[in-house]
């Protein structure tokens, strides 16, 4: 058998092994299998897939991410991840901080906007009630004063005896 | 695929360390996944390398297989499931150590597709842009991939 035949067979037992296969090559493969050598390879194959069925997948190392942050800090040259860049030392960066900054300025500002509009609708606007306009009354002129009269000095009535 | 969980971790954190340096090549053309898989697959083939050439060779990993064992164990267990005796983690543990050697002595171009296919279970589009081989040539070697895993499982009981 050439090499691209047996990768050609191979592929095949393989799509077998899988379950990805017609009923046109199911035929075709289980006639190949019935060949004792094809069979006791594609019962290795199988019990090779299942020896690593039993594997798992590790779980992420502790501090995976905080090292590969230092690894790229270091062949950054302090570029990125910097603990300058942190302000807070929470993983926090300076842009982000600036912009969470800004925005709760916005709100205060607002905020406070809001509550003086309030006190104004608050604010009692006495009626205004219309009044004549008031009068200015003219200077004026005093008469002359009269002439005072002169009256007698009274004389005290005598004493009784 | 480096046999040492010190290596893979090494490995791992250069994985993300050149993938964040390199993002902006990054074209999108696949998924960031299978950019990370194939910067992976291509780290631990240097490593692989340059192990070899110190013979550093397959350095034992049976110290750090029971504590393995029983994380998984912790972190994959169900509410109501109960937790396995210590002599079956421990037995477990073992077993899966002794595949973890024979897929070691495996040959690294299969060793990488029986670790894409079968322990990571990507589809064959995956493995094909990871691999840059073609749809055939994966499952062919896939196949060569598997029964040498037996034989060298059967070779190592043997031996033991």
């Amino acid at each position: 058998m050439t090499a691209q035949a047996k990768d050609v067979q191979g592929a095949q037992l393989t799509d077998f092994l899988e379950g990805n296969v017609d009923g046109e090559e199911q035929a075709s493969i289980e006639l190949l299998l019935s060949d004792p050598a094809v069979r006791a390879e594609m019962e290795a194959a199988r019990a090779g897939r299942d020896l690593l069925s039993e594997l798992g997948t590790k779980p992420t190392p502790q501090n995976f991410l905080r090292k590969v942050q230092r690894r790229v800090r270091r062949k950054s040259g302090g570029r990125h991840f910097h603990p300058a860049q942190q302000p807070f030392g929470f993983g926090l960066s300076i842009e982000v901080f600036v912009v969470v900054a800004v925005a709760v300025m916005a709100a205060c500002w607002m905020i406070l906007d809001i509550g003086r509009q309030t006190i104004q609708y608050d604010v009692f606007i006495p009626p205004t009630v219309e009044r004549p306009a008031p009068t200015i009354k003219q200077p004026t002129v005093l008469p002359a004063p009269l002439p005072q009269k002169v009256t007698p000095p009274t004389t005290p009535p005598p004493a009784s005896p | 695929m480096l046999g040492n969980s010190a290596e893979a971790e090494d490995v791992a954190q250069d994985v993300f360390v050149k993938a964040f340096m390199a993002i902006e090549s990054f074209r999108g053309d696949s998924m960031i996944g299978t950019w990370l898989y194939r910067i992976g697959i291509n780290l631990c083939k240097n490593r692989l390398k340059y192990l070899s050439r110190r013979q550093h060779g397959t350095k034992s990993t049976l110290e750090d297989v029971p504590e393995r064992a029983f994380s998984r164990q912790e972190n994959q267990r169900t509410v109501g499931e109960q937790a396995p005796r210590p002599d079956q983690a421990l037995e477990g543990s073992r077993a899966e150590s002794r595949v973890q050697r024979a897929l070691s002595r495996v040959d690294p171009q299969f060793r990488e597709l029986l670790v894409l296919r079968d322990i990571q279970g990507l589809p064959y589009g995956d493995i094909m842009k990871i691999t840059g081989l073609a749809e055939g040539t994966v499952k062919s070697r896939l196949h060569r991939a598997r029964s040498a895993l037996r034989r060298a499982y059967d070779a190592q009981e043997d031996q033991s």
